[in-house]
């Protein structure tokens, strides 16, 4: 007995410090392991298993990296999560983040400026890649001081889907300036049909109607910011809403929530929907084969003027991570915006390459999708979310200035005066 | 501890001598102790927090980098007694609770009365009127908005139905806040009418037989023998009914977002708009504040009423 | 005759009444069993369409069942805590008598008429100090007291007819002994009442554990339930589905257990009379 415990104890002591030198000289020949955490909404649809997808092909192809998804369930309920984990001082590593939630962060030192990494011989990106990178979505990565905050992964921005069967029953080609967009309208609001419906959104909460209506006034030749301010009440402005308030009155245009474009088109009631490119597959199942759908770019103005809104999001590092982890992070985010990553992601998922050279990936897609072409090819002067944290007042301003007009019958001139008036009161602030 | 005993006791005249002496079972001596697990609670995650807030309110306060923010004095409350946004939401909870509170409770003991006999249909109603009230809060309000969603939901269609205009619901400044109110009425009823149940099963049914025998007629009989009899129901109930729909935030959230136009946006949910969405958290906190003094308040004008009925 | 028409009008009356309250529990189950394109028609589809497809979709879009397991434990937790807690300060401030009761007990009531929504950011700074962020702590122990259980147990202690005491100090009970064999189970319907009311406060509760936390292994289900809400379109169906399923646990259990509660409603009501 007493031979049987001693050597259980000797073999016990052994095992404990024999234990961990085995398992240290399993890994001395690995370098030390990066974990990194990335907070993002691209949980919903084909969305979420397409990062799965591109995560793991990354961290096979750069083993000592890891990623951790922390997926939120949409927009709003990410950037409260990313502003919380910031004030109590826990952010992840990168997050997906609007050109105004940047801007927010930057001034209050949450995250760091990138052109160190963009620009390094060592591990930023070739001279070609600056070259083919759609213009639009590369001035989208600076903030007002000239220098890197963001860097790409989900674009998309707007275009027109339309019900070709009804069109062509009234006898209407597809139209291409606002004007021609605006008689279509008319000539298909009969009985219960109608021209579009949009959700202008809520203060705290745009949606795409407020967007369309944005597009619009770039197209109209209007601009939203000039100098770091807001313009919210140019001419083209207003002229834009009184477009639209006049397709109400007639009711050629209505008015709702949850995505009413999607309902509308998807019911066969109205003839067009106005919708982010991203939102092809909702529309798509909406429909659900009772009708040609199909997709155009957005009209222009009157004249000639081309107008598009960007959506989507860039990443953001914040500062809490260690130089370690901002190495692994940038070798992450380089990846996802290189040609192939964005070609299958696009692919996947409904968004836009964020680099011409995606396309050439993207041949049998694009042959069997012409319209994502047709979209992509929008984001060289599609304008994104001015950089300045007062824009998501300003925005939720715009928005109620059209509920006000669509909902309430206000003039579009004194709507748009107020908005931009309060708009001014936030800049200041 | 028998009564038997107690009374034995007392009968031999044992004296209550211990009560005197003040370690009685009333005796307030260890009464902190008592309190104690509660005030932990509230002292780490309500009071602190609270005072936190407050301090906060006299600055500009810099959510992402509190190092980066500035002592402004009194500032965002007269910046707050000047913003209309501010007033509005004040009529809206008003017009919120006041509608809320006034419905539930009238509402509540009519179906309470409707559902107070025997029966198997009565009690398989019963049941329908308190399941909303067991239901979660995010997963109901989903289901309204659709069926408030203007030209397609239910609500419209229904409208259409009957050769009525439709309306806007959730989209329309003026029905925004009726839908809301609906909703709300629809997940809470179950509740004030469990409590309106329990207290008409204690109204004497001797009286009510008297009332009726002299001749009055169902409403008579509600009014001059049921209802002074549930005074303290009816209170209980406000009060209740007044705490959770100054508290109410979830609906808002999911149904309307505060809009349109502000017509929904409470206090309550100004404060989290200005906080959370807009970074104005200084400005957020002195709505807090504001906003406390007024619960505060009419806390203790309830407490007085609730008094002076008792 | 008259008697019967009356209740005959009543009757049906009640069954408006029921039907109103149910039907969006149908409407959800309808739209759950059909497919996204038949979601906003008109007229309006009554009919199920038989897609049981959307039910297996929404399963495996969240673990439900580990959601489910959460949402049980914390709000169990959370009830057995709001108890201890409203016992302890209910009877203190019912029974006791001490300087400052009545202020306390103001306090105490309009500190936490407070939205805890104000309280926001502050409290996720104090959880995350104490490292209890994306735990079930911060779901339960925040909300361990309540103003609703220590207001109920103060009227309910408060109205304890004298003699109880006076006999119960007589046969030599301690504060402590009066509380744990007398007090407390005379007070068993409003810990009842006070235990329905903080379950279903837990159960619904949606914005504090979605900022507290982000791991859906201690996420209770109505945080699941809001991923149906996605970026660029909402599933309907799937989230009817998922709706059906977050509600029906919960409206068995209540169903089971419904004559419990009102009864414990009633003795509290009658409790309060006095």
């Amino acid at each position: 007995m007493q031979r049987h415990r001693r050597f259980i104890a000797v073999a016990a002591a052994f095992a404990a410090v024999a234990t961990p030198l085995a398992a240290s000289a399993a890994t001395a020949g690995h370098r030390a392991n990066v974990t990194i955490s990335f907070m993002e909404a691209m949980s919903s649809g084909t969305q979420k298993p397409t990062l799965d997808a591109l995560t793991q092909n990354f961290e096979s192809t750069h083993p000592g990296i890891t990623v951790n998804l922390i997926a939120e369930p949409n927009y709003g309920v990410l950037q409260q999560k990313e502003e919380a984990a910031v004030a109590a001082g826990n952010p992840p590593t990168i997050g997906q983040a609007y050109e105004n939630w940047a801007a927010a962060f930057a001034s209050a030192k949450a995250i760091i400026p990138l052109d160190g990494y963009v620009n390094s011989k060592r591990v930023g990106v070739p001279k070609s890649f600056k070259s083919h990178i759609w213009k639009g979505v590369w001035k989208d990565l600076f903030l007002p001081d000239g220098k890197i905050w963001m860097w790409p992964f989900n674009k998309s921005d707007y275009v027109l889907f339309y019900n070709a069967n009804m069109l062509k029953a009234a006898g209407l080609s597809v139209p291409t300036t606002w004007a021609q967009y605006a008689a279509a309208e008319k000539k298909v609001t009969t009985g219960g049909s109608w021209g579009e419906s949009l959700d202008t959104g809520t203060l705290s909460a745009p949606a795409n109607g407020t967007l369309e209506y944005l597009s619009m006034v770039k197209a109209f030749g209007g601009t939203w910011i000039k100098n770091g301010k807001p313009t919210l009440d140019t001419k083209a402005s207003v002229e834009a809403l009184q477009f639209l308030a006049g397709l109400k009155s007639h009711g050629a245009l209505q008015v709702g929530t949850n995505y009413p474009e999607q309902t509308a088109l998807g019911a066969g009631r109205s003839a067009f929907a106005v919708s982010s490119i991203a939102g092809y597959p909702y529309m798509l199942d909406a429909v659900g084969g009772k009708f040609d759908m199909q997709v155009a770019p957005l009209p222009a103005g009157p004249h000639g003027g081309e107008g598009n809104a960007m959506a989507g999001t860039n990443i953001v590092v914040f500062a809490n991570a260690s130089a370690a982890e901002r190495a692994a992070a940038w070798q992450f985010m380089k990846y996802l915006s290189s040609p192939h990553a964005t070609a299958y992601w696009a692919i996947k998922t409904g968004y836009l390459p964020v680099t011409k050279s995606a396309l050439v990936y993207m041949k049998k897609y694009i042959a069997a999708h012409p319209y994502q072409k047709i979209a992509a090819e929008a984001l060289q002067y599609a304008g994104g979310n001015p950089p300045y944290a007062w824009w998501t007042q300003a925005e939720g301003y715009v928005a109620e200035a059209m509920q006000a007009v669509l909902d309430n019958g206000a003039s579009p001139a004194s709507a748009l005066a107020t908005a931009q008036q309060k708009a001014m009161a936030a800049a200041k602030s | 501890m028998s009564i038997d005993g107690t009374i034995a006791a007392r009968a031999l005249g044992i004296s209550r001598s211990r009560r005197r002496s003040g370690e009685g079972i009333r005796n307030g001596r260890l009464a902190m102790l008592y309190l104690s697990p509660a005030l932990l609670v509230f002292l780490v995650f309500t009071i602190g927090p609270a005072l936190f807030v407050l301090y906060i309110s006299f600055f500009n306060w810099n959510l992402l980098n509190s190092s980066l923010s500035r002592f402004v004095g009194g500032e965002n409350y007269s910046a707050l007694l000047h913003s209309s946004d501010f007033w509005h939401s004040i009529v809206t909870s008003v017009y919120f609770v006041g509608a809320t509170v006034g419905c539930s409770t009238v509402l509540g003991l009519g179906i309470a009365l409707l559902l107070s006999r025997r029966g198997l249909v009565r009690r398989i109603v019963r049941l329908a009127v308190f399941t909303p009230y067991f239901t979660p809060l995010v997963a109901t309000s989903i289901v309204w908005v659709w069926i408030f969603n203007p030209q397609f939901g239910l609500a419209d269609s229904l409208l259409r139905l009957v050769h009525l205009p439709e309306v806007g619901w959730l989209q329309s400044t003026t029905w925004a806040m009726p839908a809301l109110i609906v909703y709300t009425l629809w997940h809470d009823l179950g509740f004030t009418v469990i409590i309106f149940l329990a207290g008409l099963s204690t109204v004497s049914g001797e009286l009510r037989e008297a009332a009726r025998v002299d001749g009055a007629n169902y409403w008579h009989e509600v009014r001059d023998v049921v209802l002074p009899q549930l005074v303290n129901t009816t209170l209980f109930v406000v009060v209740i009914t007044t705490i959770d729909s100054l508290q109410a935030f979830t609906q808002i959230y999911t149904m309307t977002g505060g809009g349109p136009l502000s017509a929904t946006t409470t206090t309550g949910f100004l404060l989290y708009q200005q906080s959370f969405v807009f970074y104005r958290t200084g400005f957020g906190a002195a709505i807090a504040v504001v906003l406390f003094v007024v619960i505060a308040l009419f806390t203790l004008i309830q407490l007085r009423l609730s008094r002076r009925a008792a | 005759m008259a008697r019967r028409v009356t209740r005959l009008r009543t009757g049906l009356l009640a069954v408006l009444v029921g039907a109103v309250f149910v039907f969006p529990f149908y409407w959800v189950v309808v739209t759950s069993l059909n497919s996204s394109n038949r979601v906003f028609q008109f007229p309006p589809n009554f009919l199920p369409g038989g897609v049981v497809g959307n039910y297996s979709t929404a399963w495996h879009e969240a673990t439900w069942v580990r959601y489910f397991l959460n949402t049980v434990l914390i709000a169990g937790c959370t009830v057995a805590l709001v108890l201890l807690t409203s016992l302890l300060a209910g009877f203190a401030l019912g029974v006791m008598r001490f300087r400052g009761r009545e202020i306390c007990f103001f306090l105490i009531l309009s500190i936490l008429m407070i939205p805890k929504v104000v309280l926001l950011i502050p409290d996720y700074i104090v959880l995350k100090q104490l490292h209890w962020l994306d735990t079930y702590w911060s779901q339960i122990v925040p909300w361990g007291a309540s103003v609703f259980g220590i207001f109920l147990l103060r009227q309910f202690f408060g109205s304890l007819p004298p003699e109880l005491i006076e006999a119960a100090e007589l046969d030599g009970a301690s504060q402590l002994q009066f509380l744990r064999t007398i007090a407390a189970p005379l007070a068993r319907p409003a810990l009842i009442t006070i235990g329905l009311y903080i379950f279903i406060g837990s159960w619904n509760s949606f914005l504090w554990p979605f900022i507290m936390t982000s791991s859906p292994s201690v996420q209770p289900i109505e945080v699941g339930l809001s991923t149906f809400f996605g970026t660029n379109g909402t599933d309907w169906p799937g989230l009817s589905a998922a709706v059906v399923f977050t509600t029906l646990p919960i409206m068995v259990v209540f169903m089971l257990s419904q004559r419990r509660l009102v009864a414990g409603a009633s003795a509290t009501t009658g409790a309060m009379k006095g």
